[in-house]
């Protein structure tokens, strides 16, 4: 039967995942992009800057990713409208605020399709961003209820 | 806040441990010692009955409202 502790072992699983994978992809970043450039027949230069564009990625990503490991073990901790979490917040926004900014420069420069991803990154940034707002006031909310004897 | 709380006294006057009011109001003594060291921000009429009760007291003899120039 599927609950809210099964759920949150599930998110705690992806995200793991997730690490597993950008950690390997920095690794194999150079040898896939070999491998499509001759699939394509396109010439290997031609993808060099998308290569330091994703490479310049996954660092944030890698943060984002232990942002999120946890943001999701205080959760299961039963911590959940408490500062730390809000700080987490504020760093996976600016996270995506960072990746934005840095697929712009890359797309107008090189990869126009890396402008969608880009927007892509920053309106999440946003709504995490929002996401911390109401995670503030909820702290607030929690406080009182915590000092209401 | 020029709210003071007075419970320590009262419980002094019945000669009251925390824990053992605590138990008999029926929360926490780290709650009850919230709201001893005027830590609380809110308190249930319910607990405010049943601290009246036990301290066989009224709410005035627990909560008394002080102007000393403080604000938060």
């Amino acid at each position: 039967m599927w609950n809210k502790q099964k759920s949150l072992i599930a998110s705690l699983v992806m995200t793991g995942t997730l690490l597993v994978l950008i950690a390997a992809a920095i690794f194999l970043l150079p040898t896939l992009v070999r491998a499509y450039a001759q699939m394509t027949g396109i010439e290997y230069e031609s993808f060099k800057w998308l290569v330091v564009a994703l490479y310049v990625s996954a660092l944030p990503g890698i943060v984002c990713c232990v942002c999120l490991m946890h943001l999701l073990l205080n959760i299961r901790r039963d911590e959940v409208f408490v500062k730390k979490n809000a700080t987490l917040l504020r760093v996976l926004s600016w996270c995506c605020f960072f990746v934005g900014a840095e697929y712009l420069v890359f797309g107008a420069r090189w990869y126009i399709s890396l402008v969608l991803l880009a927007f892509a990154a920053l309106f999440f940034g946003l709504i995490l961003r929002v996401i911390k707002n109401v995670f503030e006031k909820a702290i607030l909310l929690q406080e009182e209820n915590d000092y209401t004897v | 806040m020029a709210i003071r709380v007075n419970l320590d006294v009262m419980m002094a006057k019945r000669k009251i441990s925390l824990g053992d009011l605590a138990s008999r109001v029926g929360i926490t003594p780290a709650n009850l010692s919230i709201l001893k060291t005027e830590k609380a921000k809110a308190v249930r009429f319910g607990t405010l009955d049943a601290l009246c009760r036990e301290l066989s007291c009224t709410p005035g003899d627990i909560l008394e409202y002080r102007d000393d120039g403080e604000r938060e």
